[in-house]
């Protein structure tokens, strides 16, 4: 350790023990200062016993349970990143935290009487999707990139599951808005009782794990000559951590950012022994957590608007991901899943393939137009609606389904073709979220916006995000583990904020989240003609770039000889990308994963060169959308279901099935 | 006093010329209750089941269609039940365009907070008798709540009562108060009782705040259903509830289910649900009961 990290330590838990200090004094003020701690019974009785009461019930317990939480968040992080060696392991990115949030939603929905046991709900959530983690990451040798991309895929499927429970069961699930957002509130010592034991009994163990965990960091085959049992260690590590997030998931929602950060900072100022970073992490995800409560407490103390702890630490976790990536040093694992084997001697030229595809598209098409649940008769049936009535209401949306659906998949080639990389699009990559956040934002802020400004938007928030990708892994030439955390982080400050916007109540909250779903309920026919328009001139002007596109995957010393001005044409296909995005997200939502999922159909059905490749995704991509939308509509009629909502369930089982078959 | 005015309803009607039956359909729930308590059924309701929840009475018959969420309500259904007239309100105003092609909108505004409450009430209700031609219902509907609350304010007037207090649990640490703009400050002024909520409310007539923010008020506390599942008992191990509830008079009592943004039925049925809580057993309600 140099003298800086020496002192850096130390200085930081002075720093943080100081502002803690300072702050926690500074919330106590208004519910009457030291005083009301220490004296019941002041001058005016009655308003001196409710600040005594306020203080002792409200404010210290709130403290002590952000402490342990932190602590146990922490402590959870810690393990995770040992067993896995992986520094980006965290209860929030292997989808633990999500599991056990949707277990108490649907717990609290569908078994209201089981609602006094929510620990056990909540640990069984938690318990479900970690090992749904792993067993994705068990062929890959839980391989880091494996484990944080189906961490990523896991969580926004749960999340698109709890969208959906909480769309539907606005009302009776408004009570659970706040804590879903991830927060502190308490009244009395109840949560406080509940967290400690497990907190107790999770550090006892640890500690009794202490020597085994250290052997971690040998090799394989040194852990086994020292007669260690991995994988019984392996699994213990994992029980505890999952104990220990959804104890605090229970009492307190789901909150991140804690327990990637502490671990990681007290690893970055220098400790090694194993026997020291465990309690200095938990001290520091204390602190730390301790400090963002007491800052959101003084936000509230000035503002109206209502900021949720987990909101504001998920929205710090953005960030930290961020630097940290450009920090350490990843370990350059196989990353890049090899291409799908591909039959491509079937004979069929890549014209007849073209003409299937379209023909499979107008069948779509002719089911979303024609058949369903409508009108007055109970069952499914060839519509009874007129011609006038199907171009009313069902032309638009389908025609906005499919055109965004089209220009996903466009925009989803055009980044695997650059990138060399089969797992980008521009969900993965972040410029949905960003496009997804600027609106949100927008929304808010303009009072009423037209058309015109919600696409600049759209494409504003879509630049951003590239911009920032960019300078992320500008020097890295676009690695992909990198680019994928890119994207980790700018959907993770995308749900924060929308967690935050929805636990404030706001009724323009409710039609902001159905919107953001990628419901097509709002177009209508000009709208539909537009987007078909601008997808079709889009597409035209992407397929002479065609010939770029199959140069480029052949790495940058043949492209440059073969004479590509190289950094031009990457510039000028991320824009199109970004553009492409952009205005899809318009009308289906930033989270179908039809960018991800149809430039890998389309290869798996024989066309691997641009043109066609292209053509044949923008096809498959505009019936997948088509196809989500339709079934959207029917299967919960009267209700819907959002487009997007339904592409991004779709798109997260395949990708995860995707990954279970990875070798 | 209600049989004067049946019979002045029945001597109205051959005056009055036979209106159509229109084919209403109502988005809105104050719209649905009005309609429905004037016997002219809504043709389609949106989130029925919500409705029962929260509203409660008088109840849709099963010949109502759910229409799904109130703010997306389903189009084609919509459509196909070929209505006459489909009664909006402002939070559903961009709806309004894609609704216009499929029956004429009107756009009743339930309660404008800066005008005083009762007289917008008694508009609405005499709107929407005449939208569906039932105006003579619509006179008695307004009669009968006019007579049962002046009833239940006599009785009322003789007691000293303390203020009250509204609220409706969201989770275990927040509470809705209701205050001015709500169906339930207009009875509570018609039936000359105190709300003790000063602090204002939203353009819904509710604020929600935390448990913390009642402990300042001496009023008795009424509960408003529904409450969700667990809140209940959660709260009553809540420190701070408890040191509330102990400095009032009396426990908190709960009201059965009653829409805040209610019509006359709501508001009579408000106004009787008040008068079993507060008053004691022997008093003026016996003797109301024995009148009738």
């Amino acid at each position: 350790m140099t003298e800086v990290q020496r002192l850096a330590l130390p200085g930081l838990f002075v720093l943080l023990v100081l502002a803690l200090g300072l702050s926690a004094y500074a919330t106590l003020q208004p519910l009457g200062g030291t005083d009301a701690l220490l004296h019941p019974h002041g001058l005016q009785p009655v308003s001196s016993e409710l600040s005594h009461l306020l203080v002792t019930d409200s404010w210290a317990p709130r403290l002590c349970l952000a402490l342990l939480a932190g602590a146990a968040l922490a402590l959870a992080g810690e393990l995770l990143q040992l067993l896995l060696r992986n520094p980006l392991a965290s209860p929030s990115t292997l989808a633990i935290n999500s599991g056990a949030q949707l277990a108490l939603l649907a717990a609290a929905l569908l078994l209201p009487a089981l609602e006094i046991n929510r620990w056990w709900i909540a640990l069984g959530g938690a318990t479900l999707s970690v090992s749904i983690v792993f067993l994705l990451g068990w062929r890959q040798r839980l391989s880091p990139l494996t484990l944080v991309l189906a961490g990523l895929m896991l969580n926004l499927l749960l999340s698109a599951l709890a969208t959906l429970l909480l769309l539907f069961n606005h009302d009776r699930l408004a009570g659970m808005m706040v804590w879903g957002a991830g927060s502190l509130v308490q009244n009395g010592w109840r949560g406080v009782e509940l967290l400690t034991p497990w907190l107790l009994v999770c550090l006892l163990l640890t500690a009794l794990l202490l020597k085994p965990l250290q052997t971690l960091q040998l090799g394989e085959a040194s852990i086994r000559s020292l007669g260690v049992n991995l994988t019984l260690l392996r699994l213990s590590g994992l029980a505890l951590a999952v104990a220990l997030s959804a104890s605090v998931v229970s009492c307190a929602g789901p909150i991140g950012f804690v327990g990637l950060a502490a671990p990681n900072a007290v690893r970055l100022l220098g400790v090694r022994r194993l026997s020291a970073r465990v309690p200095l992490s938990a001290l520091l995800g204390a602190l730390l957590l301790a400090l963002t409560d007491q800052l959101v407490q003084l936000y509230a103390q000035h503002s109206a608007l209502f900021l949720p702890t987990g909101a504001l630490s998920a929205a710090l976790a953005a960030p930290l991901l961020l630097w940290l990536l450009t920090r350490l040093r990843l370990a350059p694992a196989v990353e890049t899943a090899p291409p799908p084997q591909v039959h491509s001697s079937t004979g069929l030229s890549p014209w007849i393939r073209l003409a299937l595809i379209s023909g499979v598209l107008l069948l779509a098409a002719l089911l979303a137009l024609g058949y369903g649940r409508a009108g007055l008769t109970p069952g499914w049936t060839w519509s009874a609606l007129d011609a006038e009535a199907i171009l009313e209401w069902r032309l638009p949306r389908t025609l906005a389904a499919a055109s965004g659906g089209g220009m996903l998949a466009l925009a989803g080639t055009l980044l695997q073709r650059l990138s060399g990389n089969p797992m980008a699009s521009p969900e993965l990559l972040g410029i949905s979220s960003g496009s997804g956040i600027a609106l949100l934002i927008g929304v808010f802020l303009l009072a009423t916006p037209d058309r015109g400004d919600l696409a600049l938007l759209a494409t504003g928030g879509a630049l951003a995000a590239l911009t920032l990708i960019l300078l992320l892994n500008y020097r890295n030439r676009l690695e992909p583990m990198r680019l994928l955390l890119s994207g980790v982080a700018l959907s993770a400050l995308f749900e924060a904020l929308r967690g935050a916007l929805l636990a404030d109540g706001d009724p323009r909250g409710q039609q902001m989240l159905a919107w953001l779903a990628g419901s097509t309920y709002y177009v209508d026919l000009p709208l539909a003609l537009w987007m078909a328009g601008t997808s079709i001139s889009l597409l035209l002007l992407v397929l002479p770039l065609s010939r770029w596109l199959d140069i480029l995957p052949l790495g940058d010393a043949c492209s440059r000889s073969l004479g590509l001005p190289l950094s031009r044409v990457r510039l000028g296909i991320l824009l199109l990308a970004a553009l492409l995005s952009a205005l899809a997200t318009l009308a289906v939502g930033p989270f179908s994963f039809i960018g991800l999922m149809a430039p890998h159909l389309a290869r798996l059905l024989g066309l691997q060169r641009a043109l066609w490749q292209l053509l044949a995704s923008a096809l498959l991509g505009a019936g997948l959308m088509l196809l989500a939308d339709w079934g959207g509509r029917q299967l919960l009629f009267p209700q819907e279901i959002p487009a997007g909502l339904m592409a991004s369930t779709i798109g997260a089982v395949y990708v995860l099935r995707g990954l279970a078959r990875m070798r | 006093m209600r049989s004067a005015c049946l019979v002045f309803c029945l001597l109205c009607m051959p005056i009055l010329p036979a209106a159509a039956d229109t084919r209403i359909v109502a988005l809105d729930w104050t719209h649905a209750e009005i309609l429905t308590a004037l016997g002219q059924t809504p043709l389609g309701v949106a989130q029925i089941p919500a409705y029962r929840r929260w509203v409660g009475a008088p109840q849709l018959g099963d010949q109502v269609r759910d229409l799904g969420l109130r703010a997306q309500p389903n189009l084609e259904l919509l459509s196909a039940l070929h209505p006459d007239l489909i009664l909006t309100t402002a939070l559903f105003a961009h709806l309004e365009s894609r609704l216009g092609r499929i029956a004429p909108v009107q756009r009743l505004p339930v309660y404008i907070p800066e005008r005083p409450f009762w007289p917008q009430l008694i508009e609405l209700t005499r709107h929407l008798a005449r939208l569906s031609g039932r105006q003579a219902e619509g006179e008695a509907l307004l009669a009968e709540t006019e007579s049962r609350l002046t009833a239940i304010e006599a009785c009322l007037h003789t007691l000293s009562l303390p203020p009250l207090l509204l609220v409706q649990p969201v989770d275990a640490h927040h509470v809705r108060v209701f205050g001015r703009h709500s169906l339930y400050q207009a009875v509570l002024d018609r039936l000359g009782l105190r709300n003790a909520w000063h602090q204002g409310s939203n353009a819904w007539g509710y604020r929600v705040v935390g448990i913390e923010a009642l402990a300042e008020t001496h009023a008795r506390i009424l509960i408003i259903e529904p409450v969700p599942f667990g809140i209940e008992a959660r709260l009553e191990r809540n420190p701070l509830w408890q040191y509330v509830s102990s400095r009032q008079t009396l426990a908190p009592q709960h009201l059965g289910a009653i829409w805040s943004q209610g019509g006359p039925v709501s508001a009579q049925r408000f106004a009787e649900e008040l008068e079993r809580v507060l008053l004691p057993p022997a008093s003026c309600r016996n003797e109301d009961q024995q009148n009738d």
